[in-house]
Order: C-alpha cells, then sequence, then structure tokens
C-alpha cells in the first residue's frame, strides 16, 4: 500500500524517489484517515466508544484503555536425516486489551490475587477473525474490553481493601506517563516458501547420515513474520512489522557410558536472505558433528578451579544467559496475602536470576566495561542485529540506554510499570515484559585473541594448573534453559546440568584437547566483576529472551508479541576464576541396538 | 465398500494367504485393476524392517520384550473456521504420530499391569519426549525415529515393569486374576491410501456466508463454524505378525452458537454433520434451513421461562436417549473397568442376568458405516491393536451377555473382540464405537406421548417433561464418586395433561444407573443417531449411540450452572463506520 510511507523504505531510495514519495507523502497526510486501514479503524472507533462510555452503574470509568492487535504468519519446518518432520504454515490473529481504572497513581494492575493465577491472567487476549471485516473486529474489542472492565473494578476494589489492611511503604505510582507517540511502517513483504524451506531443511539434516554414531539430530526454522497494530486512549498509536526468520541445528548423542553430548547451531536474521549461504550451513553442521563425534572418546575432567576464557561466540552466549536477565526491572506486586510477595520473590531469582534493582549506583563490572542497549542499530559489521525497533509494545519512543558506565549500574531496561529506582520507561516493552533489544558490551581496554591466551596461560602458571579452560560454545540458550528449568521441575530427578558444549583444556605449549561431560558450577552476575581481560573483536549472539514471569502480573499479557529476540554484541571474556564440574548422572543407559544406518 | 465383503472375510478360515487372496481379489475387481499383488508401500516395509531388527537386538538384552508393536498414523488436516461471518482461522495440517507398544514379562503379569494407589499422573513422563517422525517416506530416516522410540520405550517398560512387581508384593491380592495380555492370532488387512481433494478457497467462503446471520442478533453472544476435513491412514505391525493399513477420508461441520439470557444464563445450542464421503456434506440451502432454524430456537430459549428442579416422568428424543445410554451405559461396559477395583464396576457381576427391561436390546458394532441413512463415527474395520472388528452382542432382551474387549484379558473374558482403542499418545483400552439401542415393542411417538401424559396424571403432577436435543454429558465410574450421571440438554420442553408444550431452560438431566434403567417404561419408532467423540482413558475416540425414544416413569432434573457475568455494558458496536 502506497500510503504508508515507512522510514525504511527512504533509507534506502536514491535522492529523486525519496523526493517523490515525500510529495506523496505530502499529498496523503491531507486525507490521514486513508492511511488507517481497515482494522486499525476499527480499533480506533471501538477505542474511542469505550473509553468515553463504558461505565458500569457508578463505578469509576477507566482512565486508559490501550488496544493490540497482531497478525502471526508462521511457517514451521522440521527435517532430520534429509526427511522433513514437519511443515505448518498458520496464521492466527491475536487481539489484546489493557484497560486501567483508578489513576496513574494507584490502580488495577501489580496485583495478585489468586483468582488472577491460571486462567484469569490471559484473558485479556483473545483470537480475532482473519478477515479485514469492520464489524467483527470491533465485537470483539467490544467483547473484549467488557470482560476486562469488569474483571479490572473487582482488582481494583480487592487491591485497595489489601492495602486498608496493612501499611504500605512504598508508594512508587502503578503506571508511568509518557510522551504520546505515532509510528507506522508497512507489513514486510517476504513470504515464506515452503518449498524453499523445506529444501534447505532436508539439505542441511541430510548431513547427518553419514554419522550414526550421532544418535539423533533434527533442523528446525522458522519464519515468523507478525504485524502489528496498536492505539490508547492518550493518542499514541502504531503498526510495526516484525519478521524473525529463525534455523536451528540441534544433534545430540552420547558417550559410551552414556554422558550425554548435545551441541547446536542457531542463526536468526530478518528474512532468509539474511543468513548464510546453504553450502556455508552445510560445511559448519559437518564441522559440529565431526566435533562431538571426538568428543564421544575425549576426555572429561573432575574439577577446575581457574581462569576461564570465553571466546568467540561463548562470550555473548554466557553474559546473555547469566548477565543480562539483571538488567530488567521487576515489580513485586501487591497480594491479599502478604506471604505471597515473599514467596513471589524467591520464586522470581529461581525462575529468571536475580535482578539488580538494588545495585543502581552499585558496581557490576569491572571499570573498563561499560553496557548500552540500543534498539535503534540495524546491524554491527554486516550482521543483522534483531532488536531493532523504533517503538516498544506500550508505543514508547525507543533510544539508546546506557546501563553500565565503567562497571557502574545506571539504570535498568523499564516498562511503563515503574519501580522504586527507575520512575520511567525505558522504551524497553517487549511481549509481556522488559527484555533488552540490542545489548553492546564495550570495553576501554582490548586485546588479540593471541594475547587473550598468553594472558590465560600466565595466570595459570601463577596458579600452579596444568592448563587453562576455553569455552567456545555454551549450548543451551535462554529459551531452552527456561524449558529445560521448567521440565527439571515437573520431573524430579531429571538428569544433571547442562553440559558446555564446545569447551578445550589449553595446555601451557599451545596445544588444545576437548573436553566433555564439563559444566559450570554455578555462575551468578557477580561472578562478571572477575572479568579480568577482553578481546578485541565482538561478536554478535541472537537469541529469544523470555521477560521476567513476575511481569506477568503487571498487566502483562495485553501485550500478544511472540518471544522476543534479542541480539548481544560482546568481545571475548576472560574470567579470573571460575568453577567447572564434570556433569552428574544419572545419565540414560546408551542404547543396545545400534542405529540402523551404522555399518555392519 | 459393501456390507457383503464384511460377512464373507468372517465365514473364510484363519488361512492368512486364503484370506488374503479372496481379498485382494474382490478389492481389485472393485477397482477394475488386474494387478497381481498389492502395491508395496515404502513406509510399512521400513516398519516392518525395524521392527524385527529392533525385536531380534532386544533379544540379547537381560530381559527381552515379549511383544512389540508399531503404529503409525498419518494425518492430512484442513480446518477452516469463521464467526459471524468472518473467517477466523484456515490451517493446513500434516502429522505423522507412531504409537509404540513393547511389553515385558509376560502373558500373565507383564509392565502394563495397572499400579494400584500409584500417582495417576506417573505415567505422563512418557509422553513428554517423543520423536518426531518425517512425514516423507526415506526407509533410513523412519526406521532411525523408530529405533529411538523402541530404545526409549524399552528403558521405560523395564523401569515400570520393576514397580509393577513390587507393587503386586506390597498390596492385597487382586480380585480379578486374569492375565495382561491375551493371544490373538495375527491378521493382515490393507486398504489402499484413500485420495484427499478439498476445496479450501470455496469453503472459507461458505463458512463466512454460513455464521453471517447470527451477527444480526444482539441476543448470540458467541458462534462458531467450523468445517475439518482429513484424511488418516494408519499402519499397525506387531512382533505376532499383524500387519494392518487402514486409509479413510473423514469431513465434519460443527455449528455453535450461544445465546445469553437476561439472567445471564448462557444457552447454547449445536449441529453437526459428519460423513465419510466429500460429498456427503450439506449444501449451502440445507446449512442456510439449519442456521436460520437454530436461530429462531435461540431467541425462543432466550424467552423461555427458567424450568424447576423435578422428578417425574418423561420421554427422551432418540437423541436424548443415546446420549444418556452412551453415559450410563456404554461406559459401564468397557472391559478394563470390570477388573479395576477403584471402579465401580456396576455390572461386573451381573453376565447373564437381568440389566435392562426385556424388550431392550443392545449391541456394539464397529463395522457398521451407517444406521438407516445416517452415517456413523464409531466405525472402523481393526481396532488401534489390530484386532478385527466384529459387532458384539451387550444385552440380549435385557439380559447381560458381554462386555466390550481390548486385548487385557478379565475374569470370564479371555480375549478381545476389537473394541481397543486410543486416541494417539495414549494406552490402548476397550472403548465404545457404534452403541445401538433395539426395542422389541414399538409404539409412534404420538402414541408415547399419551402413554406419559397417563403417566403424569398418574403420578399426580402438573406436567411432565420431553428432553428434545442434547449438547453431551458426562458420567462417574469409580468406586469414590457416587456413580452419577449428568446429560446437558439444550432443548426441553414441558408437556401438559392436556398436551400442549412449553419450551423450558435451565436444567440437567442426572440420575444413577441401576435406578434409570428400571424405570425405562416403552419405546417409540424414530431411532436416531448422535455422532460424537468420547474422552476417557484412551483419550478422544469417534463413538456413536443410537436408540429410539424412551419414555421413562421418573427421571431427575437439577439447575443447570449458569454463568454469573453480567450481559456487556455497552450494546454491540455499529456495523459500518459512523461519520
Amino acid at each position: 500500500m502506497l500510503s504508508m510511507i515507512s522510514n525504511k523504505m527512504t533509507r534506502k531510495l536514491p535522492i529523486r524517489a525519496q523526493l517523490f514519495f515525500l510529495a506523496l507523502g505530502v499529498l496523503l497526510t491531507g486525507r490521514s484517515h486513508a492511511q488507517d486501514d481497515v482494522a486499525i479503524r476499527a480499533m480506533k472507533d471501538e477505542l474511542s466508544r469505550s473509553i468515553s462510555q463504558i461505565q458500569l452503574q457508578k463505578m469509576e470509568k477507566p482512565y486508559f484503555l490501550a488496544y493490540r492487535m497482531d497478525d502471526m504468519n508462521r511457517t514451521t519446518v522440521a527435517a532430520t536425516l534429509g526427511s522433513v518432520t514437519e511443515e505448518q504454515p498458520a496464521r492466527v490473529r491475536l487481539i489484546g486489551v489493557e484497560i486501567r481504572v483508578g489513576d496513574y497513581a494507584l490502580d488495577n494492575s501489580n496485583y495478585m490475587s489468586l483468582r488472577n493465577f491460571g486462567g484469569g491472567m490471559f484473558s485479556s487476549i483473545r483470537q480475532a477473525p482473519l478477515d479485514d471485516n469492520y464489524q467483527q473486529i470491533r465485537r470483539d474489542f467490544w467483547l473484549a474490553t467488557d470482560a476486562q472492565y469488569k474483571k479490572a473494578l473487582e482488582d481494583l476494589s480487592a487491591k485497595r481493601a489489601a492495602l486498608e489492611a496493612r501499611k504500605q511503604t512504598d508508594n512508587t505510582p502503578d503506571f508511568s506517563k509518557e510522551t504520546p507517540n505515532t509510528e507506522s511502517e508497512s507489513p514486510e513483504k517476504t513470504q515464506a516458501s515452503l518449498q524453499q524451506l523445506k529444501a534447505l531443511a532436508r539439505a542441511i539434516s541430510a548431513v547427518f547420515r553419514s554419522t550414526p554414531d550421532i544418535y539423533s539430530s533434527s533442523v528446525d526454522i522458522e519464519y515468523l513474520n507478525s504485524y502489528t497494530r496498536y492505539a490508547n486512549s492518550e493518542g499514541s498509536t502504531f503498526t510495526r512489522a516484525q519478521p524473525v526468520f529463525k534455523l536451528q541445528i540441534n544433534a545430540q548423542t552420547q558417550t559410551p557410558d552414556g554422558v550425554p553430548i548435545a551441541d547446536s547451531i542457531q542463526l536468526f536474521g530478518h528474512t532468509m536472505a539474511d543468513l548464510p549461504a546453504q553450502d556455508v550451513l552445510i560445511s559448519r553442521t559437518r564441522a559440529m558433528a565431526d566435533r562431538m563425534l571426538k568428543l564421544r572418546s575425549a576426555s572429561s575432567l573432575d574439577r577446575y578451579n581457574g581462569p576461564v576464557l570465553f571466546e568467540g561466540d561463548a562470550a555473548p552466549e554466557v553474559f546473555a544467559q547469566q548477565f543480562a536477565t539483571g538488567l530488567m526491572a521487576v515489580r513485586t506486586p501487591l497480594s491479599d496475602d502478604p506471604r505471597f510477595e515473599l514467596f513471589f520473590n524467591q520464586m522470581m531469582s529461581q525462575l529468571g536470576g536475580t535482578s539488580f534493582v538494588d545495585k543502581i549506583g552499585g558496581r557490576v563490572l569491572p571499570d573498563f566495561l561499560s553496557v548500552s542497549d540500543n534498539p535503534l542499530e540495524a546491524s554491527y559489521k554486516g550482521v543483522t542485529l534483531l532488536g531493532a525497533s523504533r517503538v516498544d509494545d506500550d508505543a514508547v519512543k525507543t533510544r539508546e540506554i546506557r546501563l553500565v558506565e565503567h562497571g557502574v549500574l545506571k539504570t535498568l531496561l523499564a516498562t511503563r510499570v515503574p519501580v522504586r529506582t527507575v520512575p520511567h520507561s525505558t522504551g524497553s516493552r517487549h511481549g509481556w515484559g522488559p527484555t533488552p533489544s540490542n545489548l553492546f558490551v564495550v570495553s576501554e581496554k582490548s586485546s588479540t585473541s593471541d594475547d587473550l591466551r598468553k594472558e590465560l596461560l600466565r595466570r595459570v602458571k601463577d596458579r600452579g594448573l596444568d592448563y587453562g579452560i576455553v569455552v567456545r560454545h555454551v549450548g543451551g540458550g535462554s529459551a531452552a534453559s527456561f524449558m529445560k528449568m521448567a521440565s527439571r521441575m515437573a520431573r524430579q530427578g531429571a538428569q544433571g546440568g547442562t553440559s558446555l558444549a564446545e569447551v578445550y583444556k589449553l595446555y601451557p605449549d599451545g596445544h588444545e584437547e576437548l573436553v566433555q561431560g564439563v559444566e559450570i558450577a554455578e555462575l551468578t552476575p557477580a561472578a562478571f566483576k572477575d572479568i579480568v581481560a577482553v578481546g578485541d573483536t565482538p561478536v554478535v549472539f541472537t537469541d529469544e529472551f523470555i521477560p521476567r514471569v513476575g511481569a506477568l502480573f503487571s498487566l502483562g499479557i495485553s501485550a500478544t508479541s511472540d518471544v522476543p529476540v534479542v541480539s548481544c554484541v560482546v568481545p571475548s571474556l576472560l574470567f579470573e576464576e571460575m568453577s567447572l564440574v564434570k556433569s552428574q548422572g544419572p545419565f540414560p543407559n546408551p542404547p543396545i541396538s545400534p542405529s540402523p544406518l551404522a555399518k555392519q | 465398500m459393501t456390507p457383503g465383503i464384511f460377512e464373507l472375510q468372517k465365514e473364510v478360515s484363519v488361512n492368512y494367504l486364503r484370506q488374503f487372496c479372496v481379498f485382494a481379489l474382490l478389492l481389485f475387481t472393485a477397482l477394475g485393476l488386474s494387478a497381481q499383488q498389492v502395491p508395496s508401500d515404502p513406509v510399512l516395509t521400513a516398519m516392518q524392517q525395524e521392527l524385527t531388527r529392533s525385536f531380534q537386538n532386544l533379544k540379547k538384552a537381560p530381559m527381552p520384550p515379549y511383544f512389540l508393536s508399531y503404529q503409525l498414523t498419518d494425518n492430512h488436516a484442513i480446518e477452516i473456521s469463521s464467526s459471524f461471518g468472518a473467517l477466523t482461522g484456515s490451517n493446513d495440517h500434516i502429522t505423522r504420530f507412531l504409537d509404540l507398544d513393547l511389553r515385558v514379562g509376560d502373558y500373565a503379569l507383564d509392565n502394563t499391569h495397572p499400579l494400584r494407589d500409584a500417582d495417576p499422573y506417573g505415567d505422563m513422563g512418557d509422553q513428554m519426549d517423543r520423536p518426531q517422525i518425517p512425514l516423507e517416506n526415506d526407509p533410513d530416516a523412519l526406521r532411525v525415529a523408530l529405533w529411538q522410540a523402541t530404545e526409549h520405550k524399552y528403558r521405560n517398560a523395564l523401569q515400570r515393569l520393576q514397580k509393577v512387581k513390587a507393587n503386586v508384593q506390597v498390596k492385597v491380592e487382586a480380585e480379578d486374576r486374569s492375565g495382561d495380555f491375551s493371544h490373538e492370532s495375527p491378521d493382515t488387512y490393507s486398504e489402499p491410501e484413500a485420495p484427499f481433494a478439498f476445496d479450501t478457497a470455496a469453503w472459507e467462503q461458505k463458512l463466512r456466508k454460513c455464521t453471517a446471520p447470527f451477527a444480526q442478533h444482539k441476543e448470540i453472544i458467541e458462534n462458531s463454524a467450523e468445517v475439518i476435513a482429513e484424511v488418516e491412514t494408519r499402519r499397525y505391525l506387531n512382533s505376532d505378525g499383524s500387519q494392518i493399513r487402514i486409509s479413510s477420508p473423514f469431513f465434519r461441520i460443527i455449528i455453535s452458537a450461544t445465546a445469553k439470557a437476561d439472567d445471564g444464563m448462557e444457552l447454547p445450542l449445536h449441529q453437526t454433520y459428519m460423513s465419510f464421503r466429500p460429498d456427503g456434506l450439506p449444501d449451502d440451502a440445507t446449512l442456510n434451513q439449519d442456521v436460520n432454524r437454530m436461530i429462531a430456537t435461540l431467541l425462543q430459549l432466550v424467552k423461555a421461562p427458567l424450568a424447576e428442579p423435578y422428578t417425574g416422568p418423561a420421554i427422551l428424543s432418540g437423541r436424548a436417549s443415546a446420549v444418556f445410554f452412551h453415559e450410563i451405559f456404554g461406559h459401564r461396559i468397557e472391559g478394563q473397568r470390570q477388573k479395576n477395583e477403584d471402579e465401580a464396576q456396576t455390572f461386573k457381576k451381573k453376565i447373564n442376568q437381568s440389566v435392562l427391561p426385556d424388550f431392550l436390546s443392545v449391541y456394539s458394532d464397529p463395522t457398521l458405516k451407517a444406521l438407516g441413512g445416517t452415517e456413523l463415527v464409531g466405525y472402523y474395520p481393526f481396532d488401534d491393536e489390530g484386532v478385527k472388528a466384529r459387532r458384539v452382542t451387550v444385552v440380549d432382551k435385557g439380559i447381560l451377555k458381554n462386555f466390550l474387549m481390548s486385548r487385557a484379558p478379565i475374569e470370564g473374558f479371555d480375549h478381545s473382540n476389537g473394541h481397543g482403542r486410543r486416541q494417539q499418545g495414549y494406552k490402548v483400552v476397550a472403548r465404545q464405537s457404534n452403541l445401538v439401542v433395539e426395542s422389541a415393542k414399538q409404539v409412534s411417538r404420538a402414541e408415547l406421548k399419551k402413554q406419559l401424559i397417563e403417566q403424569i396424571k398418574a403420578a399426580n403432577k402438573p406436567y411432565g417433561l420431553f428432553f428434545d436435543d442434547i449438547e453431551g454429558g458426562f458420567t462417574f465410574t469409580q468406586r469414590v464418586l457416587p456413580n452419577a450421571f449428568n446429560v446437558r440438554p439444550t432443548v426441553v420442553y414441558r408437556v401438559f395433561p392436556d398436551g400442549r408444550e412449553e419450551l423450558v431452560r435451565g436444567v440437567d438431566l442426572i440420575g444413577t444407573p441401576l435406578i434409570a434403567f428400571s424405570k425405562i417404561l416403552a419405546a417409540d419408532d424414530q431411532v436416531t443417531v448422535f455422532n460424537g467423540v468420547c474422552g476417557a482413558e484412551s483419550g478422544w475416540v469417534p463413538v456413536s449411540a443410537a436408540s429410539p425414544g424412551l419414555l421413562v416413569s421418573q427421571i431427575e432434573v437439577q439447575r443447570k450452572e449458569k454463568s454469573q457475568e453480567r450481559a456487556p455494558i455497552l450494546p454491540p458496536p455499529p456495523a459500518v463506520r459512523e461519520n
């Protein structure tokens, strides 16, 4: 639709074309309503009727209302050993309603009652018709608004009662005031060709046909082309396209003793064009398979305490999994039972690590390191950054946020849900809570990779150790570890931790030995203060990033975006001290029959 | 396939080659082919190779399995849905699912033996790690997936057998000492892969049109129509030597709408159509007519008076009686319930005793594709354990004769009668198929109503009830709960002694089985079919029940569950943008 003049287009076009479109843009803004499609018009019309008219008897009217609509066009393909195991195109349209009664200081959010747990919390999103049918879209928002308004009234009244029963010391408002904002973007045109994706999945997965000692493997491809429309009662609106293409190659096997060996390659882009060519992917897969076969006969180690170098991908991986989770502001909801709040904090730290909410102004990293979150960068040295966007899920304009400066924590990433130390949104709402967008770790001093290794070996010698440790791939991933944690909780007595996928002993003479069955004993964000040197070539690592579970209680589930994807740009990291241990079993027995593919 | 073929198969002796040839000849004569043999199936070949190899290799293990079976279910489904005239979903999905049964121990005691007082979710872990089965027919990829699943299942089976042995030692002696698995002869059977064609775009339009009328009425708060077109091919192999391939398309339309009365009560109505043939679905004119009828009924229901809790005489229409029988009777004749000591075992000791009035007989027949012109969803030629389906006489002139059996024996019944069924991912258990209730004496519906009025007057009641349509029901069969049933009617009338009928709303039919049966007085001549899905221990399976209308001397109704939510505050939004 030509009426959508997107900033994306003007950046790439030559001057003459830009002027033409600019002229066209001027022509069209005269009739600004022409830019809104049927769906957005239906949303805005129902929103303005609701906010002005909805009121139950003499009770309070809402002071804020936001409508969201996500069109998710998802194509999923999976294959193993050259054969497709899954092919599913799916289209769904989800809508969400966020309604607030009371006022910015005190409203129905940030409150947890047993009624909210489970179904209650998820009732604010529902499926809507795929057709751009004006009446039907309005009907769905009408019914959703009605249900959420009634729930909001009940919640606010219960919350007020809970507050009367105790002394409240924290007067942080429930909702921050932000400047209204408007953005628009046209939908992403690139479709996924099912045939193309299947062909790619088959070609890559066929690599494992020649490695029967790798017991199971799969290639998973997903292309999610989602388009979001948003409007709220403060006057903000946006439309936004978020295409995400994901390719994952997984392989698992066991040593003859049953120790699990697992590795994966995970790549993200906006479309398939952002990924390396097929033959590059195949050779990377082969290299991974070869390494896993070597690991089956590699040695292990019992315990290691000493310096550890995270090189290449491993550095942003470990940073994303273990440090970045602390950079989000999370608010403890009020509850009718005060004991719940205690339990909540415990549960939150178990499920997502500690938050740095009380460490603002404190030292979290060595003084030569700084961290910033920048949603305005689209790429780094030719590699696409997936966290880029102009506007967050609350329609707040995004900007670069300096999180850590010279090792000192300055602020946290926040949504419009204020916390004690962060009163305003940083434009970081993605999905149900705050997440980073593109995280950059920047250092005042850096070393070449050779020098880093020399430094590692110097410290190894000082400590009187036989070797140092170099990690090149951590494995697992934040989404995967969340699922693993959840399934661990569901099945007691599960098998051990996740072994590091690619780790080496580095000897003083420079030679390396692969090590299997080793995991990091305990890694908290505090350990990152022990970084003593960093590399000079930051690497981009992109992964899914689940927002902190606590945000669900802050009316989080009114946004319907898929799991947010975050890019981290981090140089190699040399930690002065870290503990590694042998992975403990019990491990499942290796298979009794050899693979059908094994040569007799 | 004509009934003649099934009859023929019953008479042919259990001689694999002759059976196979006779069948193949008939099949190819029917298709007009002159092929020498059944075309090869690479999937079946790969399954057979891997089953044989795995079974042989596992013989080297300290506790080898004595039985192994693979069932692959290929399903291609197109689902289209709409609501109030707009398309809400359109998906085309292909899946291939593996169900694997592996037994260690022996026929008398094996790893599938139920654990008494065990954690009811203990077996769920099994369902969590399932490898993805290749959708394509590359034999190597298929074999690797089957190999992984077999190894995994074997490890779990060993663990469970240990638990079983301990459990048996620790608990009191079981009442029923029959074994865990029956001996059955292997069987072979093959249907060609059914063709599948469905015009998605045309059906999207049809569904939009079909639900548009519901949008005209503000009392109707929810509406959906769904068409599901699928073709399913099942391949089953086991270590006894059975090899079965079944393939069939299946088409369904489900239209639902809910109206809300002023007091908040939600009043649902449903209309379903199903067929095994692509041309068996209704045309636009029929759909339109039925939709208008639904709307008219809903609008009447919204204004209808609330019914009160009541006991007294009633007529259940054929559909209502069918659900009634499915819930109060059908579930209590499933074989394994007679052995499970947590179950009430209502009919366990009643073989050859009177359980129903002597004018009623009941049979379960999965080989029936249709009854009186209505197709039956509970049809299947072979069950999920590869046992041939057959008609089972459950009640003969009021006397209980048989239970529905899978390969899990029970006291007095050593063999399967082809009723072992499961939804993909679950363990097989004896389930219903097509339940048919027949009455030796029948009267017209008008005569039945006359008899109802006589009953009303004799019992000195102000009115009787007539249950015309139901949406479903549920029942409890365990000892720990009262063995009640609840059948949810959607269209109910009061019948007054002067013959006048008045639509009412707000009640569910309840009762307990033995008493309910003893009150059946008469049946009419209007046999109707209820096609649905039944959920129980082995998941959801399609079933049907057919019954004539029944006169019951005493039925009980209780208040229906009612939503406490108010009607929406604002009126519905306008259809077009105001300026």
